[in-house]
């Protein structure tokens, strides 16, 4: 157990100066350069304008339906792969189980067939 | 020709040659009443301004004069006499342009929109009409094209618009120079006076 | 109010912040100087203009950021938006219309940053002096560092305006903020 953590002492290391040196530049940012918000300066950027119309725009729903074909086929692919090469050893409950997932994923797959996000636009 | 300075001059009536488009716009309107003169390139055209519909649709769509080029779409301004409206057409099939003028008075400038005959007239109006403040009736989008959308009270090709606001702005004088033109507006006497000292130019 | 005079109202200039960084209030002031030196080295080095063409200047300003005049070697990379941008290049006519996308432009951009007016139709109104619907020089409007004159300048001189920038840069460290 003790040497499971000790080789997690890497990784918060790793992750400590990561945050180090983001929180230096922000530091570095703040007292190097001249400081002045104004109220025009934080207008939102319209080539000048002010802006027209809403910031929020509804976000358009094939970005969505991206994202569940790659869990159906990318992160189904990463779970099935270990547990085909274990499968004998484990037992009969792994392969249920392996049985249970992909059918919540199959139902992914299901609403992106209908939604036409396999059809070659 | 005449200085500036003697004030707005009309131009004489030329009566133009015989076998010009003059003719073959009588013979397809011969219930219109026309000026016709010879321009420096052109015919003009002096119609009134209720024929002004009748007479550009039928130029465009009748076969003899096919004038289905609007070239230019502008105004000039006579001040007391009104304001002229000038519509530029030409036709690529006969190979002959004419000009159509028609003068609204000073006190209702309204016409008639050239926009349901010619797609492009609908920006040289809105062009025309934020700079002479004419109103085109029956325009398509009536909104300023080249000032901003809430300057609809101060018409810029006017004569009678100071220009004399920028010397101010910039600090400086017109000087004795200006005296001549004889167009001095009114209330700006004082930069067009005697500092002889500085001449702008 | 008319027309013109809610356009005058649009077309005042904007106020010149004079921002100061920390570090003036917190190191001594032996440390400044050389963090002074260092800093305005850096600026200098790499101006990313915001480009701001307006008219036919903007072409010649095209031809010195390609290869033939290049401003790569400078260091001096195209910006088109305000937020990274240290300097302005006002090249063209600035026409009434335009002068309050003009003012709203500099004041998104943070500080420091410097104005260069390229031509003469940003420096005092060029050809069209006296026209009313054109801003006589756009330092009417937001203060201007360097003025390049010309119609329009040549490559050549708009690099010339731009290491003017670059010396100037170097010679105000000490007061750039």
């Amino acid at each position: 157990m003790q040497t499971l953590l000790n080789n997690y002492a890497a990784v918060l290391l790793a992750v400590g100066i990561g945050v180090g040196m983001v929180l230096a530049a922000l530091v570095a940012a703040r007292i190097l350069a001249p400081f002045s918000p104004s109220s025009a300066k934080s207008t939102s950027y319209e080539c000048g304008m002010l802006p027209i119309g809403r910031v929020r725009v509804q976000m358009n729903v094939r970005y969505y339906l991206y994202a569940i074909l790659f869990l159906v086929f990318d992160a189904e692919a990463v779970f099935l792969f270990p547990w085909a090469i274990s499968l004998v050893g484990v037992g009969k409950a792994a392969f249920f189980e392996m049985v249970l997932f992909l059918s919540v994923l199959a139902g992914g797959l299901i609403y992106a067939w209908k939604k036409g996000a396999l059809e070659w636009r | 020709m005449t200085s500036p300075h003697e004030g707005p001059q009309e131009a004489p009536i030329v009566p133009p040659p015989p076998g010009t488009i003059a003719d073959t716009f009588r013979e397809v309107l011969p219930d219109v009443e026309f000026t016709a003169t010879q321009g420096t390139g052109d015919v003009i055209l002096i119609i009134g301004r209720a024929d002004v519909p009748r007479v550009l649709q039928l130029a465009k769509d009748d076969p003899r004069l096919d004038l289905k080029y609007l070239r230019c779409l502008l105004g000039i301004d006579h001040m007391e006499a009104g304001i002229e409206v000038v519509y530029q057409l030409y036709s690529f099939t006969h190979k002959h342009g004419v000009t159509i003028k028609t003068r609204l008075p000073a006190d209702d400038l309204h016409v008639a929109s050239a926009a349901p005959v010619w797609k492009g007239a609908d920006w040289l109006e809105r062009e025309t009409a934020e700079m002479f403040g004419i109103v085109f009736d029956g325009h398509p989008n009536p909104v300023p094209l080249l000032l901003p959308e809430d300057m609809t009270d101060h018409h810029p090709l006017r004569k009678d618009n100071p220009f004399a606001q920028v010397e101010e702005w910039q600090g400086s004088r017109l000087g004795p120079e200006a005296a001549k033109l004889g167009h001095i507006p009114a209330g700006y006497e004082s930069i067009a006076g005697e500092s002889g000292e500085e001449s702008s130019e | 109010m008319t027309g013109r005079e809610r356009e005058a109202e649009r077309l005042r200039p904007v106020e010149v912040q004079r921002p100061r960084a920390l570090y003036r209030e917190v190191l001594p002031g032996v440390i400044q100087a050389p963090a002074d030196f260092l800093l305005a080295m850096a600026r200098k080095s790499s101006i990313w203009p915001m480009t701001f063409g307006l008219a036919c200047c903007a072409i010649e300003m095209m031809s010195a950021y390609m290869s033939h005049h290049d401003l790569d070697r400078f260091g001096i990379v195209p910006w088109a938006s305000p937020r990274q941008a240290d300097v302005m290049i006002v090249a063209g006519t600035v026409t009434k219309k335009m002068g309050p996308s003009v003012k709203l432009l500099y004041e998104q951009m943070p500080n420091p940053k410097w104005v260069l007016a390229m031509g003469s139709c940003a420096t005092n109104g060029g050809p069209y002096t006296r026209y009313d619907r054109v801003v006589q020089g756009v330092d009417k409007l937001i203060p201007v560092d360097v003025y390049v004159p010309g119609c329009p300048p040549r490559p050549e001189a708009l690099i010339e305006g731009l290491v003017c920038l670059q010396e100037k840069i170097m010679r105000d460290r000490g007061s750039i903020g």
